[in-house]
């Protein structure tokens, strides 16, 4: 009987282990650094002057040559497709994507075309693209629906937004 | 239970500090604009093909019309050889003309190889004036 006793007293003590009260545990925290996305506006996309009093689309494409649909055409001045450089990590892909079309005097812009560092002309959702590094350039064309048979001397500024996103 | 909500509420403070902080570097927007102005284009209108006078066949009766503010690079006059030998004189207006006054063979030579001969004159006059020129069948107005 008092042996069973001190048996039961021992007994927990022998299978605790010593260092049961402290037990330590290394994790690691990673952090790694790259430069953050950034674009700079080269310039804005212009079409130039276009014939007054006719409703028409036109197109002006990422080597800044515009065109239009039915009756109208350029009537004189310069065309520029947009520019743009993008700079940022030189390892990191990127995505590029066009929205937020807003129609300004009677002119609405759409389908958004790009073509990035010297690539083809597509439609603006270009997915896993080149790390832009210390700066890729981005030629950015636009259709742009005329109404309202705008009176000569009229222009338009409708805008969009042109996003960059690291994968 | 409080300290479990200012636990929660600090922690979500932490997470939006940080969500403000990387959404910029992560993606970048910017706004395009697209620039488009409306203005008329160039009409010529050319009548009294036919007049004759001593130097030939005139066009004494051109109407240029088009934009109000935007200057011409050009004016050429341009005719079938076949039809009408030469161009006798171009000018803008009555008082704007042509330095020499003719168009020599030599310079209407210059596109022989053309089925036109023309002639052109550099001028940063408006286009919407009516003009009188001297020539042979035609005038194309380009703006600068």
């Amino acid at each position: 009987m008092k042996f069973s006793k001190l048996a039961m007293i021992v007994l927990p003590l022998a299978v605790v282990p010593v260092n049961a009260f402290a037990i330590t545990q290394s994790i690691t925290a990673n952090i790694a650094f790259d430069a953050p996305l950034s674009m700079t506006k080269n310039s804005d996309i212009n079409f130039g002057v276009v014939r007054a009093g006719i409703n028409d689309v036109y197109t002006i494409s990422t080597a800044g040559v515009v065109t239009a649909a039915g009756a109208g055409g350029t009537v004189f001045g310069t065309p520029t497709a947009g520019n743009i450089t993008i700079s940022g990590s030189t390892t990191q892909t990127i995505d590029i994507s066009a929205g937020s079309y807003t129609a300004n005097n009677g002119v609405t812009p759409s389908n958004a075309r790009c073509a990035y560092n010297g690539g083809a002309s597509a439609a603006c959702s270009l997915t896993t693209q080149a790390a832009p590094g210390a700066g890729k350039t981005l030629l950015v064309g636009v259709d742009a629906t005329v109404t309202g048979s705008p009176a000569a001397g009229a222009t338009a500024a409708p805008t969009f937004v042109i996003t960059v996103v690291y994968n | 239970m409080q300290a479990r909500r200012a636990f929660a509420l600090k922690y979500l403070g932490v997470a939006l500090a940080s969500a403000l902080i990387v959404s910029p570097v992560r993606a970048e927007n910017l706004l395009m604009n697209a620039h488009m102005a409306f203005g008329n284009a160039a009409v010529v209108v050319v009548t009294d093909t036919d007049e004759a006078n001593e130097s030939g066949f005139a066009i004494n009766n051109l109407a240029a019309s088009g934009s109000e503010y935007q200057t011409v690079r050009e004016v050429r006059v341009f005719g079938v050889p076949t039809q009408i030998a030469e161009v006798l004189r171009y000018c803008l207006t009555d008082t704007l003309c042509d330095p020499d006054k003719t168009v020599s063979n030599n310079r209407r030579s210059l596109l022989s190889d053309s089925t036109n001969y023309y002639a052109d004159v550099n001028t940063t006059a408006p286009v919407s004036l009516t003009n009188s020129y001297k020539g042979n069948v035609g005038v194309t107005v380009v703006y600068l």
